[in-house]
């Protein structure tokens, strides 16, 4: 078959994905112009041709910041240990309801701990407060134990645990639906034959199911390593204070202050950047990660 | 410069009162037999369709609103159209619109002036600037920019986009309730809008000593442990101290707490700035020493002391223990709210916001308030709240019409906040009917019968923008006096509905006039004021925000007993080499500049 032949049969294939590869152009590459404002002192009248250029003067501003290095550790910690939570969780959640039987407890589970998801956090964040302050219901009940009331959100001790929970809490069942829409796909023939060759629950969670979503796992562990600098902005803004700056103060949070004080578009250009960069980076790897271990690739 | 209740409108037009006075009995009984009580006439009325009036004269127990006189050479002819910017949320009655509604109707016809909405925001920080800077990228400014954010106003200027309209104004402005109305600080209303002398559009005024605290406190636990409202410091910590021992509060055993805090020291609702005022500073504010130079005062000494007492305060549980991850308002909701706390330093507004919810959830609380307690020196000094934002409305520079505007803007101040024209909205969008006997009802919570009558303000100009601009800051205090001078002493047979409903007033809102009217007569004697008023330094903009987190931290972790006392110092010197003694420097250069 020549070409010419083949696209005679195919163009219409071809002609479908103009509209997308557009779409990509206008939406995804186009604005990408914009991020010229992190070398320049931006002001929004002057526009992007004739606000004046700056070098890397914002990096540097943002690399001096006395509190970089902090907040890219706190960013870092909070990101990572939210991600492996995370999957992990939602893996562990996922074998035990597809191990319950009866499917009207399953699909209630299912439902209760995906509900969380579709709160904002700004509504969480209020009750959070409230649920976790020293005279809250959460004290009152370890209160019962003679436990003395902790300061959930306002000591440096509990506070990025308190983040990664509560953001595992919010987000865990909609990583859940993933993990149990691969194990459906599992073929039921081979835990029958196991179960006759007398592998128990555990056994045949170990030899068929994990080994059977391995690649599910892989490439959504590998495909978050892209958020690694997500700690979660909205989260955090809703539940620190000055109190726990020490371990929960992000990039974004410091930032957002930063341009409290002044409107600082080419400052928050630059962060942007500098987050994509690593992002760009990782996801790099995780492509890597994916194909060497879940045969992943899309080329 | 503070009179009291300045603006009489009699110079102007005759007022209801002077109507009486000359109409004589036999008019007013005719008219009482008719409407129920004598109404002001319908003055100024022109051409205008009596359909677009405010008010209700045609009810049994309405009001007739006297209109102020039309400016001269109105409305024009042809009408005019200008485009303008508006603040919202609003809510009109059905088919009305922001474009089309009974001020828009009414203003068209006194006027001449049809608006056109050039684009909206819901009062969001983010918004406002996203849509102005589009406005701005766009090349395509409203004639009229309402309430522009200090940092676009800055962008504007620097790019000579905004009208001067200095000539103008001096030309057309309302003598009374542009002018003179706006004259009060030295020129404090004009910080923003004047920029080199020269004016760059109109101040964006708020009321006085709207945010001015006053001690609330709750009587029946005074009278519980058997003690008086304080008036000193220590008083207010003995008071404080027993409330938490006898554990007054609802809430489970041992959670009273003495005094409401917030994650901000100094803010709006359960703020300790009468603390700090009563050594005589104010943290974050800039204000002139002995020589005359600007100095922050979050490193001064006297803080350090004020610190020091707070955390004393702290480990004694006056404080809740985690007071530095509540907002203020969740101050009010929780612990105020919550009957867990019976002191707060709160403006005068408290008593509709947190002390209501208090009494809902625990009808034996009795609520009463003072003076802000006075220092071991005797110093009794807040917060200052300046009335005016830090915000400006400006007029696209080529517009036109600049006069028109101006002189529609002097109509309605002087149409909403003199109390003789009787302005209380419009029947069916800001109040309606309950029944024949009479009363009165908001409608969606526009019309709030305690706080006056700008609570729906949906006309283009200050004193018609959502959120409480206008200009005359003493306007509330204003409507307070004179429903307590005139309204009071009208024959109860001569009320309308409105007096009624306002005269009526509960224990709580009764409260909160004479809170207002009290925070309003301290407002420029007790005032610690910001001197610095303008725009971030360099250095702010800089290193201003990690000051500001070394600050925040430092004092939070003092009061809570996670640093010694003596970080302060290090504090204070951190602060003056990472950039402070810079922006003083600074500050003080422009401090200087302006004298």
């Amino acid at each position: 078959m020549t070409i010419r032949e083949y696209m005679k049969r195919a163009w219409p294939l071809y002609a479908m994905i103009i509209p997308g590869i557009f779409f990509v152009l206008l939406f995804r590459y186009y604005p990408m112009y914009g991020v010229v404002i992190a070398f320049q002192d931006f002001s929004p009248a002057k526009g992007f041709l004739n606000s004046p250029w700056v070098g890397w003067e914002n990096f540097e501003f943002l690399f001096s910041l006395p509190e970089f290095w902090r907040i890219l550790g706190n960013t870092l910690i909070i990101a990572v240990a939210k991600i492996v939570a995370d999957q992990i969780g939602a893996i562990i959640l996922s074998l035990l309801l597809n191990e319950a039987r009866m499917l009207f407890f399953r699909r209630a589970i299912q439902t209760l701990i995906y509900l969380p998801y579709f709160l904002s956090w700004i509504v969480l964040g209020g009750i959070l407060l409230d649920v976790l302050s020293p005279y809250g219901i959460l004290n009152q009940a370890i209160g019962n134990f003679g436990v003395e009331p902790q300061l959930f959100l306002g000591s440096n001790n509990w506070f990025r645990g308190t983040i990664i929970t509560s953001g595992f809490w919010k987000n865990v069942g909609f990583s859940t639906i993933i993990y149990l829409a691969a194990l459906t796909a599992i073929n039921p023939a081979l835990h029958e034959a196991a179960a006759i060759d007398g592998a128990g629950r555990f056994r045949r969670i170990w030899h068929i199911t994990l080994p059977g979503i391995r690649p599910t796992i892989v490439l959504l562990a590998a495909l978050s390593l892209g958020d690694v600098l997500q700690a979660g902005f909205e989260q955090i803004l809703t539940l620190y204070s000055p109190a726990v700056y020490r371990t929960g103060d992000i990039i974004d949070t410091n930032v957002y202050r930063v341009g409290l004080v002044s409107a600082q578009y080419s400052l928050a250009g630059a962060v942007g950047l500098f987050k994509s960069l690593i992002g760009f980076g990782l996801i790099l790897l995780s492509y890597w990660l994916a194909d060497r271990y879940a045969g992943y690739r899309i080329l | 410069m503070s009179k009291k209740f300045p603006y009489k409108a009699e110079d102007l037009k005759p007022s209801r009162r002077d109507f009486l006075k000359w109409s004589g009995a036999g008019l007013a009984t005719a008219m009482m037999a008719r409407y129920g009580f004598a109404p002001i006439l319908a003055q100024n009325m022109g051409d205008i369709p009596a359909e677009l009036h405010p008010g209700s004269p045609n009810n049994a127990r309405g009001w007739a609103t006297a209109l102020p006189p039309i400016p001269e050479g109105m409305p024009v002819d042809p009408p005019v159209t200008v485009t303008g910017s508006r603040r919202g949320p609003w809510e009109f009655a059905d088919g009305d619109d922001i474009e089309n509604s009974p001020f828009t109707r009414l203003n068209a016809a006194v006027t001449g002036i049809n608006w056109k909405l050039a684009f909206n925001w819901i009062d969001n920080e983010e918004e406002v600037l996203q849509k102005y800077n589009l406005a701005i990228a766009s090349g395509e400014l409203p004639d009229f920019m309402e309430t522009v954010p200090l940092q676009i106003y800055g962008e504007l200027l620097e790019n000579d986009l905004v009208e001067d309209i200095t000539d103008v104004y001096e030309a057309v402005a309302h003598p009374v309730w542009l002018k003179e109305a706006m004259s009060f600080g030295d020129g404090a209303a004009w910080q923003y809008a004047e920029v080199d002398g020269r004016k760059m559009g109109l101040p964006y005024i708020e009321q006085a000593a709207q945010n001015d605290k006053l001690l609330w406190i709750r009587q029946d636990w005074l009278d519980a442990v058997g003690m008086e409202v304080p008036t000193t410091v220590d008083e207010l910590y003995a008071v404080a101290k027993a409330f938490v021992e006898a554990d007054l509060g609802q809430g489970g055993e041992g959670s009273t707490i003495g005094i409401a805090a917030a994650n901000n020291l100094v803010t709006w609702y359960s703020s300790l700035d009468p603390i700090f005022g009563a050594w005589g500073v104010m943290p974050g504010y800039w204000t002139p020493d002995d020589s005359g130079d600007l100095q922050y005062n979050s490193v001064q000494p006297e803080i350090k002391e004020v610190l020091g007492l707070l955390r004393q305060w702290y480990a004694e549980g006056i404080f809740a223990q985690d007071y530095f991850t509540l907002r203020p308002p969740q101050t009010a909701f929780r612990q105020i709210g919550g009957n867990t706390c019976g002191i707060t330093m709160s403006p005068a507004f408290a008593a509709l916001f947190g002390l209501p919810d208090s009494v809902t959830n625990d009808p034996s609380a009795r609520w009463t308030w003072g003076d802000i307690p006075a220092g071991p020196t005797g110093i009794k000094k807040k917060a200052w709240s300046n009335p005016v934002v830090d915000s400006v409305f400006c007029f696209r520079k080529g517009f036109e019409h600049v006069d028109l505007v101006l002189k529609q803007i002097g109509w309605w101040a002087e149409l909403l906040q003199n109390p003789e024209n009787r302005y209380h909205g419009f029947e069916g969008t800001d109040y309606f009917w309950r029944d024949d006997n009479g009363e009165v009802d908001s409608m969606g919570g526009t019309l709030d019968l305690a706080s006056g009558y700008d609570g729906t303000k949906h006309i283009w100009g200050p004193p018609g923008t959502n959120g409480g601009a206008r200009t005359d800051p003493r306007h509330e205090t204003n409507w307070i006096k004179h429903r307590r001078e005139v309204w009071a002493n009208t024959p109860e047979e001569e009320r309308d509905a409105m007096m009624e409903a306002f005269l009526g007033g509960d224990e709580l809102s009764v409260m909160w006039d004479d809170a207002n009217v009290f925070a309003v007569d301290r407002w420029e004697l007790d005032g610690i004021r910001n001197h610095f008023t303008t725009f971030p330094t360099r250095t702010m903009e800089r290193a201003g925000a990690s000051l500001n987190d070394l600050e925040a931290e430092t004092f939070v972790n003092i009061i809570t007993g996670q640093a010694s006392l003596d970080d302060f110092d290090t504090f204070a010197a951190d602060w003056r080499s990472g950039g402070g003694d810079v922006i003083t420097g600074e500050v003080n250069d422009w401090w200087h500049g302006q004298m």
